[in-house]
């Protein structure tokens, strides 16, 4: 969380993360163009370095992709997404890299406009002649709209829905870089090794997906709903853990109804200001819910970050009755103080009943 | 990853987490690694063709301007080399013409894929050599031999050794400018041992037909013609209408 924008908000854990992902690149580099290098020593640099640097990209978009669900389905893997905006600023940075070797090397010294060229001498609906190279150019162009607006400045202006869906296109730049790779360097290479990790690749981001979603799936049934009070049941008291949100789905918003120091039950809004990161999945920490993507923190009953930080997300009213958990269908504005619903200990949250 | 069930990134202690920052350095760079060797060490056999970029030696010998243009070198036993401009043109037609059947001298730098030489003459180092033995002119083979061939159109220039590789689908769009620039188109024909063999492409008379070839560059063809060869150069006189996708 930062109060004002920065460059980069460097701490020790992203030097230690980026310091991992540039070390593990570099490592690939060396590997692919040294092996290639010599095991091929006919073939010309810029194609061996135009490559490797390809395949780099191609398998961190890969990385990228598959952190999310894994952080869903396993909490360990969560480290590996709070700073996955670097890695996708380096992800745009090799595939720009790959993007001007070719150019230079396919493209440039004839009369023809390079860029032109890209586009206009490979067509047809054959398969040896389906225009490889535009993908990857559509893609480059997608990775440059995300990378350039990565930054917190531009997440606050464009709002977190609107970034979040831009951001989403990432999906769009995959499948566009796997047409890329099918049509394009797949026709050239004979050895079956290179379709057959093409193919593991696109079931692992696929497959973990599902997976997720699927695990998911018990926050899409809607809760039943008392049309006179205007609540819905969220469950039972005694089903809350403490200091570990349960999430539903509230006249179809995402929520997360959190049990905390003892006898306390308040339900704010699903969704983090910052990242739209999935609160549900957060924690009660230092006297907030706090965020698993980044840290961002809310208090419970007002739904507003600590001083000096003003991001702010909705609350919902709560009460406990029959020892369920009620929430009302609408929500308060953002940073509306609610009373927390109190358990009866004695009665084992069975309250009214 | 971390210990701590629940992590928060901005918290996470440096100290706390040494073991398994080692780990994840050490694990990422041996899999890296690995992935580099596997991953490049499987890529198909580039050619063998080498482009001696920027070392420019002169060359004297006959010049033949038709069918494309080449050199019958004087110093190194009638070694016949491809004539072409740097970048991706062909040798200019005009200048072949003019040079035809003369004595000549050129300066350019050497693409050679062990079997066919090529040079890529450096612009203004053509001059006319006068005196001190000529190089008899190659003869055209008489009977042409009446062929069916199916492999790939390449630009003689990149295939032969300026790129390696110089062919298939990620090559298509550099040949396709070569060709239109004038490059000698070639046909490469793999036998059934593995081996390839190489036919430079020209009309029925001999005319130039890089144009009419554009839209079969990079793609499996069955192609017609007439075989020749001059110099041991080896020449497919081609139906452009024989041309099929295979």
């Amino acid at each position: 969380m930062a109060v004002s924008y920065q460059a980069v908000g460097w701490n020790a854990f992203k030097k230690r993360y980026d310091t991992i992902m540039a070390s593990g690149i570099v490592a690939f580099l060396v590997s692919f163009v040294g092996a290639g290098s010599f095991l091929h020593p006919e073939m010309s640099l810029e194609i061996l370095l135009m490559r490797g640097i390809g395949v780099s990209a191609f398998l961190l978009l890969h990385l990228i992709l598959v952190i999310g669900p894994l952080a869903r389905l396993d909490r360990r893997w969560l480290p590996l997404l709070y700073n996955r905006r670097h890695m996708g600023v380096t992800l745009f940075l090799l595939a720009f890299a790959h993007g001007v070797i070719a150019t230079l090397t396919y493209h440039v010294g004839s009369d023809m406009n390079p860029i032109l060229s890209v586009f206009t001498t490979d067509a047809g609906a054959r398969m040896t002649a389906v225009p490889f190279q535009a993908f990857g150019f559509l893609a480059l162009a997608i990775l440059f709209v995300m990378a350039s607006t990565s930054h917190d400045f531009w997440l606050a202006n464009l709002t977190a829905p609107l970034w979040k869906t831009l951001h989403m296109s990432v999906y769009l730049a995959y499948g566009l870089l796997i047409a890329h790779v099918v049509f394009g360097v797949l026709q050239a290479e004979r050895s079956p090794v290179y379709p057959l990790l093409v193919g593991l690749g696109i079931l692992a981001v696929a497959g973990l997906h599902l997976l997720s979603g699927w695990r998911g799936r018990d926050l899409d049934r809607s809760p039943a709903f008392d049309e006179k009070s205007g609540y819905l049941a969220i469950c039972r008291v005694d089903s809350l853990v403490e200091n570990q949100p349960l999430g539903a789905i509230v006249n179809g918003e995402r929520v997360a109804v959190l049990r905390y120091e003892g006898d306390k039950v308040s339900c704010v809004s699903g969704v983090c200001q910052h990242q739209n990161g999935p609160l549900a999945e957060g924690r009660f920490v230092s006297g907030c819910l706090t965020c698993p993507w980044h840290g961002y923190q809310y208090r419970p009953a007002d739904g507003t970050s600590p001083a000096p930080f003003t991001e702010r997300i909705p609350t919902f009213d709560v009460r406990i009755e029959a020892g369920m958990v009620w929430v009302r269908s609408t929500s308060n504005p953002a940073g509306t103080y609610t009373v927390p619903a109190a358990i009866d200990h004695v009665r084992g949250g069975r309250l009214n009943e | 990853m971390s210990e701590d069930p629940f992590f928060i990134g901005w918290e996470a202690s440096p100290e706390r987490q040494t073991s398994s920052w080692r780990i994840s350095l050490w694990g990422s760079l041996v899999l890296c690694v690995m992935l580099g060797l596997l991953l490049a060490g499987l890529q198909t056999n580039p050619g063998k063709g080498i482009f001696a970029f920027g070392e420019i030696h002169r060359y004297r010998g006959l010049l033949i301007s038709d069918p494309v243009p080449f050199l019958v070198s004087k110093e190194s036993g009638g070694h016949v080399y491809l004539l072409v401009n740097p970048l991706k043109y062909g040798f200019s037609v005009d200048l072949a013409r003019e040079h035809h059947l003369q004595q000549v001298s050129l300066q350019g730098s050497l693409i050679d894929d062990g079997r066919n030489g090529m040079i890529e003459v450096f612009p203004g180092s053509i001059s006319n050599e006068l005196g001190s033995g000529e190089v008899p002119r190659p003869a055209l083979s008489s009977a042409g031999t009446h062929l069916q061939l199916r492999g790939e159109i390449v630009d003689s220039k990149c295939h032969l050794g300026v790129m390696n590789p110089g062919r298939f689908k990620p090559h298509r769009a550099c040949a396709i400018q070569c060709i239109a620039g004038g490059i000698p188109p070639m046909l490469v024909v793999q036998t059934s041992n593995g081996a390839l063999r190489h036919y430079l492409l020209v009309g029925p008379k001999g005319e130039t037909i890089n144009q009419t070839l554009l839209e079969f560059v990079a793609e499996p063809v069955s192609i017609r013609g007439t075989y020749r060869t001059i110099a041991g150069l080896h020449l497919l006189y081609a139906d452009p209408n024989s041309i099929e996708r295979l």
